[in-house]
């Protein structure tokens, strides 16, 4: 469980953007892992199967809560509508003189502060490395919404990362 | 400054790649042996099916199917009632259906006899008390669960 802990618990709360429901998910996972793990022990690739279990788990509490609170919980904090246009230009290098330490926690922060719409299936493309096609299988909205959310999420980093003076324009040549 | 989407997923894919895994909270182990021993403890009817001994999956298999066919039976039993029943029961069904009717005629002069200002005015204090209780219930959601 040690070797897992904090991949499983990184999946879940880089989706959910909130430690404590990870904290439950990551219990979660690892519960069934214990309930399966006759097949697991023999399984070539069991950080693969955590890894999946833990995005599934985490996805299904997302919707669970979105269909139920989505009214007030979502339309409030501005989902659904995209404040961020893509068409901007966004600052492209990063800051040299920002330790890696400091660096990691800015981007967590960032990932944080985006809207789940934006947030989750940008999580899913650059850090659970899954496709257009499967993320829009995952979350049921068209491809062309993904490919939209995740282009819009990206641009909407740039700028959170760039309030925090991690990001800076490129000079010009 | 850059318009170029790829420049801006390169530099994001660059970002997550280098990202190193949260880490855990130190309670998270605890949590879950706690939740496996407590797991263990319980006994077998309190866990899922899968977890059941072979006999009682056998002997609940049998005791669903053998009350489907009670179930069935009983079905059957009642729509041969129905059938053979003598004038009696058509008698009750109708005296039933007067009984609807005079109860949906009251309703009716009741509800022309409330002034129609009445009428909206409750509706609309109905609404504004849903609102409320649904706006009351977000925020408590939002401060004591999203927020935790």
């Amino acid at each position: 469980m040690q070797a897992y802990q904090d991949m499983v618990f990184s999946t879940a709360a880089r989706l959910t953007g909130n430690d404590a429901q990870a904290q439950d998910i990551a219990q979660e996972v690892f519960l069934k892992a214990y309930e399966n793990f006759p097949t697991l022990r023999t399984s070539p690739t069991p950080g693969g199967w955590l890894k999946t279990v833990a995005t599934r788990l985490t996805l299904n509490h997302l919707s669970r809560y979105r269909r139920r609170w989505r009214f007030f919980s979502e339309l409030t904090t501005g989902e659904g509508s995209d404040a961020t246009e893509v068409d901007f230009p966004t600052p492209d290098t990063i800051v040299a003189d920002i330790d890696a330490g400091q660096r990691h926690a800015i981007v967590e922060q960032a990932l944080r502060e985006l809207p789940e719409h934006q947030r989750v299936p940008l999580v899913l493309y650059h850090f659970e490395e899954m496709s257009y096609d499967e993320i829009a299988e995952q979350l049921r909205i068209s491809l062309s919404k993904v490919k939209t959310d995740i282009q819009r999420a990206r641009a909407s980093m740039a700028k959170i990362l760039a309030r925090r003076g991690m990001l800076q324009a490129a000079e010009a040549p | 400054m850059s318009r170029d989407p790829d420049k801006l997923e390169q530099l994001i894919d660059g970002l997550a790649r280098s990202q190193p895994a949260r880490r855990a909270p130190d309670s998270l182990q605890a949590h879950v042996l706690a939740q496996i021993a407590f797991q263990v403890q319980l006994p077998w009817w309190r866990k899922g099916f899968a977890h059941w001994p072979q006999v009682a999956r056998g002997l609940f298999l049998v005791a669903s199917y053998g009350f489907i066919k009670l179930a069935m039976a009983g079905v059957v039993s009642v729509i041969e009632l129905v059938r053979t029943s003598d004038v009696a029961g058509v008698e009750t069904l109708h005296r039933t259906g007067e009984a609807v009717s005079a109860t949906v005629s009251l309703g009716s002069l009741v509800l022309h006899a409330i002034p129609p200002l009445w009428l909206y005015s409750g509706a609309a204090f109905g609404f504004v008390l849903y609102a409320v209780l649904f706006g009351l219930g977000t925020f408590a959601y939002r401060t004591l669960y999203v927020q935790r």
